[in-house]
């Protein structure tokens, strides 16, 4: 019974493995396949990273506004947080689709509104080299900004009342009960989403792929594009291992760091 | 307690939902102007929609009709076989003790930080050597696979919480292990089966990594397959693509609509990807 269950998951984990032990044609070339990578690892590496920090940050930051926004009961509030959740109900391919029609050059929604109002003459090009990675970010950081949101949501409304009420009676004023009550109380569940949009966003892929398929020249390239890259261009099943491996230890990386920077000692109020 | 003009900060917090909600829906209602307007005015820059052309959801569903009973398919498939090895697996965990218990947990929870571009290398190559590439068998059991920690967590979890007498009743009455699992552990765990049900059936709909590697015949593609190769035409049929996007996330939308709250109890464990 047990065995049943345990197949997938073990395969799971023995792909993993196998992945990094059997480079091409079966032979053990030790390190040959990093050595293939080397001189793009720096540069990849460093993108990702942009990539993701440069998302999941202001996902966090706008999601923790936006649970603020509903601590209190107000007409239609159901449906507001309908709307709101809806980017994360999509699948990520068609939130590539949809922000097309969003970044086009001549009929996309962004660049429609601002020359009708004036502000540019011509189009911006959001996908071109300069500002690609910043415009699949923003994307990114859209898909990733209800996840922070309701993670937030339902943190905030275990905070014990009797806390807030005690500010009150000490004249708090609604800046400082944020300060003070409402943040310390969400050290632990902001540790958590960020662990988990990190992870995530790292190895997205959908987003990437269908907006710039890694261009202009790269810009965009992330270490899961270069993944497929290597598995379909190059057919080099050992390189696109490495790179996996390489997301892996990076991954493992940032994962130590969170938990030196953040003890989980502290869960109180676990979600 | 003095007593202060709430108004203003109330018009404020308004301000800001309706901020929040539209940067939400404007891509999506970038989309719907797109997929009205027709083919030959596809350059014309409108803010509001001009033309009300449905006829572009015909083309689209024509073209993507068949892909969105693939991923339909796919989707119910991987969650009944899901549940199928889930529920006995989910029950073993929390009602017994065992060696490796606390392992078996730990993996379950380690398998879910693994997104699926980083096994899939290995992956394919062990399905190219045994020729598993483009069979929907194939494709159901790695959805199965990779969504299968999600739905053992999930029940785990309820089931821990459930009694345990009424099972023991039905032990010492001289049922069978899985008459007893059938009569007596499904039916009061329905709940926690329909939550996992729900996420599996998310999470494989809006799977694009896992069939772009194992999937190369076009009649088997799935929705989001579809989607990608519209995106990546040599002509773009913008119209096409708006159309097809639109019908493509009406059935996660329902989903997410009709079952927010399990969703948003869901959601805060990580239950859904990406």
């Amino acid at each position: 019974m047990l065995l049943v269950y345990l197949v997938p998951v073990a395969n799971t984990l023995f792909g993993a493995f196998i992945g990094y032990a059997g480079p091409d044609a079966g032979r053990f070339v030790g390190l040959g396949n990093f050595q293939k990578i080397e001189s793009t690892i720096a540069p990849t590496v460093l993108r990702t990273l942009v990539w993701t920090f440069g998302s999941v940050v202001p996902a966090i930051v706008l999601g923790l506004a936006l649970a603020s926004l509903f601590q209190h009961q107000f007409l239609l509030k159901k449906l507001v947080m309908s709307l709101c959740l809806l980017p994360y109900a999509i699948p990520l391919i068609i939130v590539a689709s949809c922000w097309m029609f969003m970044y086009n050059q001549d009929f996309g929604l962004i660049n429609v509104f601002l020359r009708k109002v004036g502000l540019v003459k011509e189009s911006i090009q959001f996908l071109s080299f300069k500002s690609a990675m910043g415009s699949v970010i923003v994307v990114r950081a859209w898909r990733a900004m209800p996840f922070a949101f309701v993670n937030y949501y339902a943190a905030m409304s275990t905070i014990p009342g009797e806390q807030y009420e005690a500010a009150d009676v000490d004249g708090a004023s609604g800046l400082q009960k944020f300060r003070y009550i409402t943040l310390p109380n969400l050290r632990s569940i902001t540790s958590m989403t960020l662990i988990i949009l990190t992870v995530w966003t790292f190895l997205v892929f959908d987003i990437i792929y269908g907006m710039t398929g890694g261009g202009p020249i790269d810009v965009t390239n992330i270490i899961s594009i270069q993944i497929y890259r290597e598995l379909t261009n190059m057919r080099d099943f050992g390189t696109a291992a490495a790179w996996s491996l390489t997301a892996m230890i990076v991954l493992a990386l940032i994962s130590v760091l969170y938990w030196r920077l953040f003890p989980l000692g502290d869960t109180r109020e676990k979600a | 307690m003095k007593k202060r003009s709430r108004v203003g900060p109330a018009i404020a917090a308004w301000a800001f939902r309706i901020l929040f909600a539209a940067f939400c829906v404007l891509p999506i209602y970038a989309s719907v102007i797109v997929a009205l307007t027709p083919y030959a005015e596809i350059m014309r820059p409108q803010l509001v929609p001009l033309f009300w052309d449905f006829a572009n959801f015909l083309g689209a569903a024509r073209f993507i009709a068949p892909r969105l009973a693939n991923s339909f398919f796919y989707s119910i498939a991987s969650v009944a076989l899901a549940l199928a090895i889930a529920v006995p697996s989910a029950y073993v965990l929390a009602r017994y003790q065992f060696r490796g218990r606390r392992i078996v947990l730990f993996s379950l929870l380690l398998s879910q930080m693994m997104a699926g571009i980083v096994i899939m290398p290995s992956l394919y190559s062990i399905f190219n050597h045994l020729g598993f590439l483009n069979s929907r068998l194939g494709l159901i059991l790695v959805l199965t696979g990779v969504n299968l920690a999600l739905v053992v967590w999930i029940l785990f979890g309820f089931l821990q919480s459930l009694p345990r007498e009424v099972e023991e009743a039905a032990m010492i009455d001289g049922a069978s292990f899985l008459r007893m699992l059938l009569s007596v552990v499904v039916p009061i765990s329905g709940p926690g089966i329909a939550v996992g049900a729900i996420f599996v059936f998310i999470n494989t709909y809006n799977e694009f990594v896992i069939p772009l590697f194992l999937i190369a015949n076009s009649k088997l593609f799935t929705i989001t397959l579809s989607l990608y190769t519209l995106l990546t035409d040599t002509t773009i049929r913008w119209h096409i693509m708006a159309a097809s996007s639109l019908i493509g996330m009406v059935l996660p939308i329902i989903v997410f609509t009709v079952f927010q709250k399990y969703i948003v109890q869901g959601l805060t464990s990580g239950a859904l990807k990406g």
